[in-house]
């Protein structure tokens, strides 16, 4: 018996193996089967085990996943960046035309309180030399400007045309060691002269007598008796007075009441009576602005 | 040799966890991948017969018991399939993965259609999502013996290659 097993033991495995599962397939085949302590004890054991290969798995997928989602993330942070500068450019060019709006409308304004005829121009370019400091504008004889104009801003004086091309000007500041302009206290209404110094950003005061009142922080205006500037515009502050006890007059510097590094549109002021055309110009300028035309074409000379 | 059909049952429990993630990761639906096909073509194609019918019954318990609702069906299942394919591997040369892989699709066809027949003749009851499955499934499956083919095949390398598998004959 024991060698007929031996002899086809393949067999008798192979038809226990299929009789045993075909038997409790038999009897639990639509209601399943309750474990036994043999299932429980293999489910405990490969339970584990499942989960932590499960866990394992998981984190595999979920590591590729983040690698896969952060080269994604990656490409979509580039687009991004390349949107949000393309955005901030457009932003500063709207906050650039903002302020530019601002500063044409108050020109403007400034334009049509000034008792003579005036013309708007835009600063296209500064002077080159080292030794003459001048700003060039884009008006030029053809606007009516001729040498000797003065320019100014809403916030004070500029300088003065220096020569005169027929579609621009060059503009001599009031900061070049030539220039002088007649100036008074508002305070006091005492007179002086305010010179350029070469110095960009300051002028000396020039010509105050002694007895005069001038103190530290007076506002200094055009006088009006050069015959460039009208009265009444704001040159610049008084600071560091010199009260030396010798000499005819005081000597001090000025600070300008415009930064004319700073400064992109002016306002070429004419003599009254020939300026007739230039303020048609202005007319039509200011109504244009009103009615939201594009101020930088404008203040350039093109014709809306 | 037991060591290799311990060890062989040790990799289709692993496979299987593998496959269950893989399954639930990519959504399949009633699609499966079989690995007790591919653990049964193995053991036929690398074990004696007594072995290769006790790591068949041993993928198929497991199988059972990872079902979620154990009848006892796929033992019985595996065992069927394994008398099928100890005759199907005598006939066929499978010496390169390819034919590894397509004889797994195969051999998972058959172990479905008989899931399905030992279902539909004692429970006559979900027999028709099966059917519908088994092209998917079998698809799947011969994928699935691609991938554990190395696998295996290591462990054929690693034992003794006296046995009288069929494979190395």
């Amino acid at each position: 018996m024991l060698s007929l097993l031996k002899q086809y033991r393949e067999l008798v495995v192979t038809g226990v193996l299929i009789a045993l599962p075909f038997a409790t397939y038999l009897s639990h085949a639509k209601h399943g089967k309750n474990l036994n302590p043999f299932d429980r004890a293999v489910l405990t054991v490969t339970g584990p085990l499942e989960r932590g290969l499960n866990t394992v798995v998981y984190s595999a997928i979920d590591t590729w996943g983040s690698y896969v989602g952060l080269r994604h993330v990656r490409a979509q942070n580039l687009t991004l960046r390349a949107k949000v500068l393309e955005l901030e450019a457009q932003n500063g060019k709207l906050q650039e035309a903002k302020l530019e709006n601002e500063r044409l409308r108050q020109l403007l304004d400034f334009a049509r309180q000034v008792p003579a005829p005036s013309v708007v121009a835009q600063v296209v370019g500064t002077g080159l030399a080292p030794d003459f400091l001048s700003i060039r504008i884009g008006r030029g004889a053809a606007d009516g400007l001729r040498k000797g104009m003065a320019v100014v801003t809403p916030r004070g004086v500029v300088g003065k045309i220096q020569q005169v091309t027929a579609h621009q000007a060059d503009v001599e500041l009031i900061t070049d060691a030539s220039s002088a302009v007649a100036v008074e206290s508002q305070k006091s209404r005492a007179r002086a002269t305010v010179r350029g110094s070469g110095d960009a950003h300051l002028c000396k005061l020039d010509y105050a007598e002694r007895s005069a009142l001038f103190e530290d922080g007076d506002l200094l205006i055009t006088a009006g008796t050069d015959g460039i500037f009208p009265k009444g515009l704001a040159v610049g502050r008084v600071s560091h007075l010199d009260h030396q006890k010798a000499g005819f007059s005081l000597r001090g510097e000025v600070t300008l009441a415009v930064d004319l590094s700073t400064v992109e549109e002016v306002l070429v002021l004419g003599e009254a009576g020939d300026g007739a055309p230039a303020q048609a110009r202005n007319g039509a300028l200011l109504e244009a602005v009103h009615a939201g035309a594009p101020l930088r074409l404008l203040s350039a000379g093109v014709t809306p | 040799m037991t060591a290799k059909l311990v060890l062989g049952v040790v990799v289709s429990l692993f496979a299987m966890a593998v496959a269950s993630v893989v399954v639930h990761v990519l959504g399949l639906g009633a699609a499966r991948i079989e690995v007790v096909a591919v653990v049964i073509v193995w053991a036929c194609l690398s074990l004696d017969t007594t072995r290769a019918a006790l790591c068949s019954f041993a993928a198929g318990y497991l199988f059972d018991l990872m079902s979620g609702s154990p009848t006892g069906l796929y033992p019985l299942v595996a065992m069927l399939t394994f008398a099928v394919c100890r005759v199907a591997v005598a006939m066929v040369d499978v010496s390169h993965p390819a034919g590894f892989a397509v004889l797994c699709g195969v051999i998972d066809c058959v172990h479905q259609l008989l899931a399905w027949g030992l279902i539909a003749l004692f429970v006559q009851a979900g027999a028709h999502s099966i059917l519908a499955a088994i092209p998917a499934t079998a698809s799947l499956t011969a994928l699935g013996g691609l991938a554990l083919y190395p696998i295996f095949h290591r462990l054929d390398l690693a034992f003794d290659r006296e046995e009288s598998s069929v494979i190395y004959r």
